[in-house]
């Protein structure tokens, strides 16, 4: 008969994987903000402070909030059978979120949880700790212990709520000085601004308000509903036991087209012909954004397409959701439905892009030429010499005359710096000026010939 | 089959047996059903919303392909809708292997000397 043996890994080992385990700084705050959002919170604070170069980041909701019993119990790592059944609209998953998350990022993980009518308890996991002992020693904060680090944290008066505090924030603490870890702080923050307001942007409402060092986010949506041009696509619904699939295709409006705040919300024309593609909803919050997942190739004529996904959370063994619940894996059926459905908004958004050169053919001093052979297409722009104010000039000129401003003209085409407009146009629209500073550039030169 | 509504119930065997099939692989798509609709609501068989509230009922049948094609008299008929409608967008491979199951159980049935007991 084989003997047994304990390979219980070493709980400091075992620590150091589950830090390992992939998350960003971003997807580990969004992890916490999905826990606060199943506690029903209408209200989640974030908070990056530093007290004398040391950070500590606090996200405190105003959720159900967990009795001292709970919290014990929910601070255990894997403290939820991934196999078990969620809620539908539970956007937990394993019961390792908050852990991993938190020990991906900071050293300590603290939290404080008071379910209504409770006292507030708080909890410890010291990473440092773990590892010295080598020992998976939980600490249970003491009733002082608890109230003299929620005074110097003012935390308001709520009925329930949660809050979780980092400290000994890695990408903090590995900076060189002062400065350094002020400057990776203020973009750490900036940069989490934007990953919320997207990825939450459908439950940033008047019901839940998330704030980052006080300033309320607005929401991001991917597909400019709102905006004018947007053109909203065909629904397709797939029905399975665990509940509905709901796919949608959305047309952006051209980004010409976008005013300097839509612009610049979306990152620029670059991010928006990077976000083209598929967008994953997990009970309303965005798992992935982007990326065709092989159903499309991502190229700039496709810019503007999206297909939205709506799934639940009951649905994540099919899913293949991992514990960051930022990768999903497509079933072949739905692909399927994605593969009949994306080829509309795709027309629509190379449509878009023609219909844009259609506008610059009727220009009156160019001319568009299309050249198709055997599949390849190319473009070329030509002056158009059959412009009446050319004509003119032309027909008072010497033959000689007449040559070399048709050759120059010819060269003007031929040198059109292509390249140069399309990363203008496509990196900032707004700073391509056309008529203003041309007339500016046109006077000036007349004044030197009148001179 | 007490659903609260009137439906034939060899229209209802023959639907659940075709989405079963089609819901092989755990999905069943829009095309698969605008097939099934093009069967029985364009020719006045059923109406749209009944055909949903069967889709709806389908999810919550316990019942297995063997019971569900046991139920179907024109098994025929009911395989050739069924397999159409997979095919729909592309007939997947689990959906394929419940199509065969099902020629296989019928095959077994007539060497067994059983026939379709309600068909042949």
């Amino acid at each position: 008969m084989p003997r047994e043996i304990d390979a219980s890994p070493p709980p400091s080992s075992h620590l150091a994987t589950l830090a390992r385990m992939g998350y960003s700084f971003n997807a580990a705050i969004a992890d916490i903000l999905d826990n606060s959002i199943t506690a029903g919170a209408s209200q989640i604070d974030i908070r990056l402070v530093s007290f004398g170069g040391l950070y500590r980041l606090t996200i405190l909701d105003n959720g159900s909030g967990m009795t001292s019993v709970d919290l014990m119990r929910n601070m255990v790592i894997g403290c939820k059978d991934p196999g078990s059944e969620r809620e539908v609209n539970d956007l937990g998953r394993f019961g390792a979120g908050l852990k991993t998350a938190s020990f991906s990022q900071a050293r300590i993980l603290t939290v404080f949880s008071w379910a209504e009518k409770s006292k507030i308890a708080g909890a410890r996991w010291d990473t440092d700790l773990v590892k010295k002992r080598n020992k998976w020693c939980l600490l249970e904060l003491s009733d002082g212990e608890v109230s003299e680090e929620m005074e110097s944290l003012g935390v308001p008066d709520a009925a329930s709520g949660t809050l979780v505090c980092w400290d000994g924030i890695h990408s903090l603490e590995d900076s060189e000085d002062r400065h350094a870890s002020e400057r990776v702080s203020a973009a750490l923050v900036s940069d989490l601004q934007n990953y919320i307001a997207l990825h939450f942007h459908r439950f940033l409402s008047p019901k839940l308000t998330i704030t980052i060092n006080g300033v309320a986010l607005q929401p991001i949506d991917p597909f400019m509903s709102n905006v004018p041009g947007y053109i909203e696509g065909q629904q397709e619904v797939v029905r399975s036991k665990k509940g509905p699939i709901t796919i949608k295709a959305h047309n952006l409006p051209r980004p010409s087209s976008l005013d300097a705040h839509h612009l610049a919300l979306h990152g620029g024309a670059k991010k928006i012909t990077e976000g083209q593609g598929i967008y994953l909803y997990r009970n309303k919050r965005l798992i992935s954004g982007g990326g065709w997942h092989g159903v499309a190739a991502r190229t700039e004529l496709n810019n503007l397409a999206r297909i939205q996904i709506d799934i639940n959370s009951r649905m994540d063994e099919e899913w293949q959701t991992d514990v960051k619940k930022s990768r999903l894996s497509i079933p072949l059926k739905v692909k399927q439905v994605l593969k009949r459905i994306s080829p509309v908004p795709i027309k629509r958004s190379r449509g878009a892009h023609k219909y844009a050169g259609k506008l610059e053919e009727a220009s009156a001093l160019w001319m568009v030429c299309t050249n198709e052979r055997e599949g390849s297409e190319s473009v070329s722009y030509i002056a158009d010499l059959s412009n009446q104010k050319i004509a003119d000039l032309l027909s008072v000129l010497e033959s000689d005359q007449r040559k070399k401003l048709i050759k120059y003209l010819g060269d003007l085409s031929a040198e059109l710096p292509v390249k140069h407009i399309y990363h203008a146009v496509g990196s900032n629209p707004r700073s391509v000026q056309r008529e203003e500073d041309v007339d500016r550039e046109i006077a000036a030169l007349l004044g030197d010939v009148d001179g | 089959m007490d659903r609260g509504y009137d439906v034939d119930e060899q229209i209802q065997a023959q639907i659940n047996l075709a989405l079963a099939i089609c819901a092989h692989d755990g999905l069943i798509s829009d095309a698969e059903i605008a097939s099934l609709q093009s069967h029985y609501c364009d020719s006045g068989r059923i109406t749209e919303s009944e055909m949903e509230r069967l889709v709806d009922a389908f999810f919550e049948e316990e019942k297995t392909l063997e019971e569900l094609l046991s139920l179907v008299d024109d098994v025929d008929y009911a395989l050739r809708i069924s397999e159409e409608a997979a095919s729909a967008d592309g007939l997947d491979v689990r959906e394929n292997f419940a199509l065969e199951r099902c020629y296989r159980l019928i095959s077994e049935k007539l060497s067994s000397g059983e026939g379709n007991a309600k068909g042949d």
